[in-house]
């Protein structure tokens, strides 16, 4: 039995334990104090000592008799800091609980969450692991396109990319974007919060929407439970576009450099396409049919173990897990593993002292390509190239075939995508230690005060080795052998300061406040060195004797800090169950803005007023169990990404002139920079009916971004500088909704199914633009090239360009006609030719080229027939499942679309240029190549020629219906599973990606919704990533 | 009794708290504590302090010419490369040509055109700016800096100024005449196109400014060649007197540099071209930009290891045709052949990329300075002065000028067959001028502004050898076309980069040619 001398607020005190006759002897620190006597299976006991010196006790058996209890209770919602029960938020926000997912593959949770949240759009990066995905709430509210939103772990901000400041030379951010490290396991439950008046607590950071996660924990006097999961995937190689072979592409070579000189290839200079035995080296190594995408690309695996422990006394509860992953990807010389564990651990203290701590470790080791553009470099590569060399006598060498320079150039606009894949270097190395402690202090009743304080240590080694196998370049060349290490170091450290009141007077009224002060500060050190010319491919590191003292060699370092400070007081009032009213205010300050622009406040206010409350809605009470009408509004805002804009920096030159050291001003001080800010209006539903077997939301919004900032906006560079980094460009509103519904349309004891599914569409418009800023970006298109408008009143990420007609295959056809159908004449009488620019470049069309539409009917193609052609943004997107459970088995499935967007297809663009010696797709097998022929595909052209100007031909539709998964779980029978030694054993099977439906011709419709130069010009480009493979996941996962 | 004392100690704490974090807030150290300088570099407030600061910056201002500190356009050098040869005749496309290059060959120039974009010469005119309007102030600072040494330096950034001027007016015609320091986006930053006149007389006012205070000699072979000096300024002078028709004041200030008895051409023989561009700062050198392991000559790896052009041999042939009688090459015109291009190797332009005559440089090794002026260039522009400005018959004048075209092909060793004999006429010598500079400087970057003086000359009444010149070497189907336009005397110079165009808010207009 345990003695256990307690305090006033039942803190421990001292404590021991009786011998095996029932005998103790306890000193005690204060005689006021009381005494708990407890065993196991007897009901506790606590005495007032009141000066007795001995006490003898007897215990009573702890037997209970559960008769029929109504357990009662309320969904409660976190959303940062206070929790608010579900059914009294006024402020719209998404969840989603771990069981919804948790037996689907998923590497990460955004993948997990994908298409399942009513406006949070998620679209992956793309198909290559660590490669991360993309989220938008409600739309982009800003014209630089990349706006993800914040992350908070169990109420700590989360920094997710690490420190923009750094500028890596050689990996893209992308590479770093791999948003959590935290295990999908691990996580208990997501709340999206989506509009400001819901993110006002959290500030600008916010100002994107929040994502809240709150991770698994232990529960009060729980006995351990142990579990282990194991998910092991199947990635199938998803193949890719038929690309022309050797000799396909030979003939078509030949046939476009004709038709641009009308001189053959002279073959004797270009032995590429020489054909000829008498030259044996060239006749070998020119003479494959290879297919250098399969060549790279090979088939996947994942996986993935889990082991966590859970459980809890009176005083303290804990959960501890770990987490393996180990991720093979379709492209070869990608894959990822990741080592993580975290421990989560909660201690009362006394009834008023709280104490939390959290610590979390997470090891990954990721291989990406050297170059990121593998596989647009394989698509394109010379298919009569041989992978390995041959040898003057024809014999092969079984070393790589990277010629310096041929055809198609050299390094690094080509090169051989096998030899990167296999000798290329680029790992990524990343250890977060994040730690978190938390202290509740109940001051007095309904009045508490937290604090919490977090330091989180991220840091990146990124390594990187070009072999010159690959590039074939000069051993003197500077780009032979270059071995890249990069040490960045990322330290956030964040404190809250928070006291809450909450009250209920007089029964209906209910009352809650809060006030916090949050601070945050990063700091960031790195250090990196190029080197280059190390004597072999093997010898990787930059300590290697190498090169080091040339332009773009050599060691850089960079430091970062950044600081911001928040307070905030938030009220919540509601009366009657009926009325919630709730607004709060934020002040806020950020390090990255000069002294006028530093501070800003930030209001918000929501309304509630739950209609089924009223006296009158009582007859409906038997199932209507909640129906609310919501308002909100809240302003919130985003500070720039980078630090110290609103100072102008001095720069050393990497060369000094005549031995004296050179500087320059570096940067243009942006000293009216302001905060970029959102003011959100939000209209909502909320029903709930016959107990959650339909239940639904509804939200209208609008959100309006006033000087919404541009990144890296062109400046007149007559002014030294050629683009300022960031500027505050003009407005753009987000107006759209969000519908979520969920059913249950069968609830039986052995028999459940459920149906959910969401809807969201987001119209996004642009308001207004600075006027220095260029709102048309290529006026004159030229092959390849789309022509941009940002128009106000009209969406952001429009593309516009000819219209395509075809093929010119008549004599007739290149006639120019006017609007009446007759033929244009000069001044002589002569008939007049189409003619495609005929101030510049005056080329006249000829049969076999592309025909783009006359819009103005004046035998001139050019910027005045450029019409608008689509834009990116998608009319509908959203998911819905359905989760069918009979007895022991259960089948999720769940579909994923976007609906109405517009993909340029670049990847035909250029596959079907036959502009210059790249490879082409196999569609252009069927090009026009003499009078006669008809067809959609014009001749090919080398180097001359408008055959590809942006045009409709290349703008495709871009939705698509994706079965994202199909599962099929099945629960072991509790006594089978008991003869096994365990609680419970489930087993289940997913088939991940395996049906699409789209028209897209593309490889695969999901594409990256970000925009690779951080203009939202560029969203909707598909540049063949890597796509989503068809999967097959097999899980287990035992309790004990 | 004790509810109240717990409740008293409790507010007391409260209160505590409260106080003190509302005293964080309200002191306005908050502000303080979020006023973070950048730790990995200076800020512009702390530097400017002292002369050794301000030579940082004029020096920033010709290390600025080499190379790119920002990536994403040509560097100065190699757009007073690419301004001088592009449209030219000279330059021919090769294994690797970018498209920017074959769009100007085929006579289709766009604003969009990379070559058009200017972006590095504005750059380096802000350096300039900056050291003009930082300079009298550290001079307030600085007690150990002098006035004459503050004036030398301001003098420097002048003619670096200057000199870019002079390279967009002569590209471009208008340009924005920037003269402020650009700091800060609190300034404006549009702006348009200055007059032709206003151009030109700011760089005649910025010369006449600068000569008054740049020193002969730093006592140092180096660096009286890579940085200005009265010579160099002479030199500016010459070629921009030339440019506005102002003939005696060139000659003057040829005869300047001429009488000074401080250059000389170096000897036409086998060290030739190790002595006067590899090796460099040679007594030919009067402006050359000093290129060194740091940062290497950019023309190596564009002709030899990129190959992105070679010379064109049909225009070679032309300047230098074969002598049937002359059984050795190398008694040839040491210009030609292993001269300025190298006929076995492909054509390549051996100008930057022989170490001598027969091998190569290697990469590492091409540190080669680039020639901006050198002597020959000097007595070039006097023939062309004295030529130019022939009003009536002068024979001793025409003489004076056939000499000094003479003693530069004497050095040369040219061929008999491009001796063009005794012109004595305006027309006759203006036109041996022409071909000679062509022989002199080919690959130098002066080829087309060569071309554009001769044809603006007297009313554009020489247009006919401006199109001439592409019957050599544009494409046969574009040649019409091509000539067509050069009947608009607007499309001579290039249009304004399309981006200046768009970011100006309509300030800045469009070429007149290049407009929609």
């Amino acid at each position: 039995m345990t003695v256990v001398e307690m305090d006033r607020n039942n803190r421990i005190a001292t404590g021991t334990s009786t011998n095996i006759d029932g005998e103790y002897v306890i000193s005690m620190t204060d005689a006021a104090n009381k005494l708990q006597f407890s065993f196991v299976g007897f009901k506790e006991q606590i005495l007032e000592v009141r000066g007795r010196n001995r006490i003898d006790v007897v215990l009573e058996e702890d037997v209970y008799t559960l008769e029929a209890i109504d357990v009662v209770a309320q969904k409660v919602t976190n959303i940062g800091m206070v929790n608010i029960q579900e059914r009294d938020l006024a402020m719209p926000v998404a969840r989603l609980s771990a069981r919804e997912f948790e037996d689907v593959q998923a590497s990460s949770i955004d993948e997990a969450m994908q298409g399942r949240l009513s406006g949070v759009d998620i679209a992956s990066n793309s198909g290559d692991p660590g490669a991360g995905m993309s989220i938008r709430i409600r739309g982009v509210s800003t014209l630089s396109a990349n706006s993800n939103p914040m992350i908070v772990v169990d109420n700590i901000p989360y920094e997710v990319s690490i420190s923009s400041d750094f500028s890596f030379s050689t990996a893209n951010e992308e590479g770093y974007s791999q948003m959590l490290n935290i295990p999908v396991d691990d996580i208990m439950e997501i709340t999206v919060l989506k509009d400001a008046a819901a993110t006002a607590l959290w500030g600008t950071k916010a100002a994107n929407g929040v994502l809240m996660i709150t991770t698994k924990r232990g529960a009060k006097g729980r006995e351990p439970v142990i579990s282990f999961n194991y998910r092991g995937t199947f990635s199938k190689n998803p193949g890719h576009i038929p690309m022309l072979n050797g000799d396909e592409y030979s003939t078509m070579i030949l046939e476009a450099y004709q038709n641009s000189y009308d001189v053959p290839l002279n073959t004797s200079l270009r032995k590429e396409f020489l054909y000829s035995a008498n030259d044996p080296y060239y006749f070998y190594n020119y003479g494959a049919n290879t297919d250098w995408m399969k060549a790279i690309t090979r088939n996947g695996r994942t996986g993935n173990y889990d082991f966590s422990i859970t459980g809890g006394g009176n005083k303290a509860f804990y959960r501890f897990s770990v987490n393996y992953q180990d991720q093979v990807g379709t492209t070869r010389g990608t894959d990822m593993n990741r080592l993580s564990s975290r421990l989560n651990l909660d201690y009362f203290i006394s009834d008023k002292l709280k104490m939390r701590a959290d610590f979390s470790i997470a090891h990954s080791n990721t291989n990406a390509n050297y170059r990121s553009d593998l596989r647009s470099v394989a698509y394109k590569k010379m298919p009569n190239m041989s992978i390995y060399e041959y040898d003057a006598y024809g014999h092969l060498t079984g070393n790589y075939f990277s010629p310096e320079s041929n055809a198609q150039g050299t390094y690094p606009g080509t090169y051989n995508p096998v030899a990167m894949a296999n000798d290329g270097v680029n790992r990524i190395l990343n250890d977060r230690i994040t730690t978190k402690y938390s202290l509740y202090y109940d001051i007095l009743k309904g009045l508490r005060y937290t604090f919490d304080i977090s330091f989180d240590v991220n840091t990146n080694k990124n390594k990187t080795f070009l072999p010159q196998t690959a590039t074939g370049k000069a051993w003197t060349d500077l780009s032979v052998n270059r071995a890249y290490d990069f040490d960045g170091d990322n330290y956030y450290i964040y404190s809250n300061n928070m006291l809450t009141y909450a009250r209920n007077f007089g029964g209906k009224h209910d009352l809650s406040s809060s006030w916090n002060l949050m601070t945050n500060e990063r700091i960031g050190n790195a250090y990196r060195i190029t080197t280059s010319n190390t004597v072999s491919p093997s010898q990787q590191d930059p300590s290697n004797p190498s090169k080091v003292n040339e332009s773009g060699l050599g060691p850089g370092s960079e430091r970062t800090r950044g600081r911001d400070i928040g307070s905030a007081l938030m009220v919540n009032y509601k009366y009657g169950d009926r009325y919630i009213v709730s607004g709060g205010v934020r002040y806020e300050g950020n390090s990255r803005f000069d002294e006028y622009n530093r501070f800003a406040w930030f209001p918000s206010l929501s309304l509630a007023w739950r209609l089924s409350g009223e006296e009158f809605m009582r007859p409906f009470s038997r199932w209507m169990n909640d129906l609310r009408f919501r308002f909100s509004y809240g302003e919130n805002g985003n500070p720039p990404r980078y630090e110290g804009m609103f100072f102008s920096n001095i720069g050393s030159f990497n060369w000094n002139y005549l031995g004296n050291s050179a500087i320059y001003t570096s940067n243009m001080a942006l000293k009216s920079l302001k905060w970029e800010s959102i003011h959100t209006y939000n209209y909502g539903i909320t029903a709930d009916f016959f107990d959650s077997r339909i239940y639904f939301e509804i939200d209208y919004y609008l959100n309006k971004t006033k000087d919404m900032f541009g990144y890296n906006i062109p400046v007149q560079s007559s002014s030294g500088y050629s683009s300022k980094s960031i500027v505050n460009l003009g407005a753009m509103d987000n107006v759209g909704y969000d519908f979520s519904l969920k059913t249950v349309p069968v609830l039986k004891k052995d028999f459940k199914m459920t149906f959910d599914i969401n809807i969201a569409r987001n119209y996004n418009v642009l308001r207004e633009l600075a006027d220095d800023y260029s709102n048309v970006r290529n006026v004159t298109i030229s092959n390849g090239l789309y022509q941009n408008i940002a128009q106000i009143d009209n969406p952001a990420g429009s593309f516009y360009g000819y219209r395509y007609k075809g093929v010119y295959t008549t004599e007739e056809m290149l006639i120019a006609r006017d609007a009446d159908g007759n033929k244009i004449t000069n001044p002589n009488g002569q008939e007049v030719k189409m003619v495609y620019d005929f101030d510049n470049t005056r080329y006249y069309f000829e049969l076999g080229d592309a025909m783009y539409e006359d819009v103005n009917h004046d035998g001139n193609i050019n910027a005045s027939d450029i019409v608008y052609l689509g834009n990116a943004n998608p009319a509908f997107t959203g998911g819905f499942g359905s989760m069918i459970s009979y007895k022991n088995f259960s089948l999720n499935s769940f579909f994923y679309y976007r609906y109405g967007n517009d993909i340029i297809n670049r990847t035909r663009m250029f596959g079907e240029a036959m502009f210059s010696y790249d490879n082409q797709l196999r569609s252009t097998l069927r090009r026009w190549r003499k009078p006669g022929d008809e067809t959609d595909i014009p001749r090919a052209l080398y180097r001359t020629g408008y055959n590809y100007v942006g045009s409709d031909r290349f703008v495709e539709d871009g939705s698509f219906l994706r079965l994202k998964y199909i599962t099929l779980t099945y629960r072991v029978p509790g006594k089978f599973a008991q003869k096994l030694g365990c609680k419970s054993i489930r087993v289940s099977t997913t088939l991940n990606n395996l049906l699409t439906f789209t028209n897209y011709s593309g490889q695969d419709p999901e594409i990256t919704i970000r925009s690779a130069d951080d203009v939202i010009y560029t969203v909707g480009y598909d540049d063949s990533n890597t796509p989503r493979s068809r999967d097959v996941t097999f899980i287990l996962a035992i309790t004990l | 009794m004790e509810k109240t004392t717990i409740h008293r100690k409790a507010m007391k704490r409260i209160l505590n708290i409260v106080l003190g974090l509302a005293f964080l807030v309200a002191a306005g150290s908050c502000s303080d504590w979020l006023y973070l300088e950048p730790e990995d570099g200076v800020i512009v407030d702390e530097f400017w302090n002292s002369q050794a600061d301000l030579k940082a910056g004029v020096m920033g201002c010709y290390a600025s010419m080499l190379g790119n500190n920002v990536s994403g356009s040509l560097s100065v050098t190699e757009l007073m490369f690419y301004w001088g040869e592009i449209r030219a005749d000279m330059l021919m496309r090769f294994n690797n040509t970018s498209q920017d290059f074959i769009l100007i060959w085929q006579g289709d120039i766009k604003s969009t055109n990379g070559f058009c974009k200017w972006n590095s010469l504005y750059r380096t005119i802000n350096y300039c700016n900056n050291v003009l309007e930082r300079a009298p102030v550290i001079l307030e600072l600085d007690a150990s800096f002098s006035p004459v040494l503050m004036n030398q330096y301001r003098a420097e950034a002048l003619t670096i100024r200057a000199l870019m001027y002079f390279y967009l007016t002569r590209t471009f015609d208008r340009v924005p005449l920037i003269l402020q320091a650009t700091n800060s986006d609190l300034q404006t930053i549009t702006a348009g196109k200055a007059e032709r006149q206003a151009i030109w007389d700011q760089i005649e006012a910025d010369l006449l400014e600068a000569e008054k205070h740049i020193p002969f000699s730093y006592d140092n072979v180096a660096e009286d060649k890579g940085r200005i000096t009265k010579y160099s300024v002479w030199a500016i002078m010459a070629d921009f007197y030339l440019w506005i028709e102002q003939y005696a004041k060139s000659e003057e200030a040829c005869n300047k540099i001429i009488n000074s008895g401080r250059f000389w051409l170096v000897p036409g023989n086998l060290d030739w071209l190790s002595n006067l561009y590899v090796k460099g700062n040679s007594p030919e050198g009067i402006f050359e930009l000093q290129f060194d392991v740091d940062i290497l000559n950019p023309f190596f790896n564009t002709f030899r290891t990129r190959s992105n052009y070679r010379a064109h041999p049909d225009v070679m042939e032309f300047f230098w045709p074969t002598d049937p009688f002359l059984a050795n090459a190398d008694s040839a015109d040491i210009r030609g052949d292993k001269g300025a291009y190298n006929s076995s190797r492909n054509f390549s332009i051996w100008k930057y990329i022989g170490r001598d005559r027969t091998f190569e440089l290697t990469a590492n090794e091409a540190t080669s300075n680039f020639i901006v002026y050198r002597y020959a260039d000097i007595l070039l522009m006097k023939a062309e002065a004295i030529a130019a400005g022939l009003t009536a018959d002068d024979p001793a004048r025409s003489k004076e000028a056939l000499d000094l075209i003479r003693m530069v092909r004497r050095r040369a060793n040219a061929s008999a067959l491009t001796d063009e004999g005794e012109p004595t006429g305006r027309d006759g010598l203006m036109m041996y001028i022409l071909n000679e500079r062509a022989r002199e400087f080919a690959f130098e970057g002066k080829r087309w502004f060569d071309l554009m003086r001769y044809v603006k000359r007297d009313n554009h009444r020489n247009l006919q050898v401006l199109k001439n010149i592409y019957q050599l070497s544009a494409p046969p189907d574009k040649l019409l076309s091509i000539q067509s336009k050069l009947n608009d005397f607007n499309s001579h110079y290039l249009p304004l980069p399309q981006a200046d165009i768009e970011a100006s808010n309509s300030q800045l207009e469009q070429n007149p040619f290049y407009k929609e």
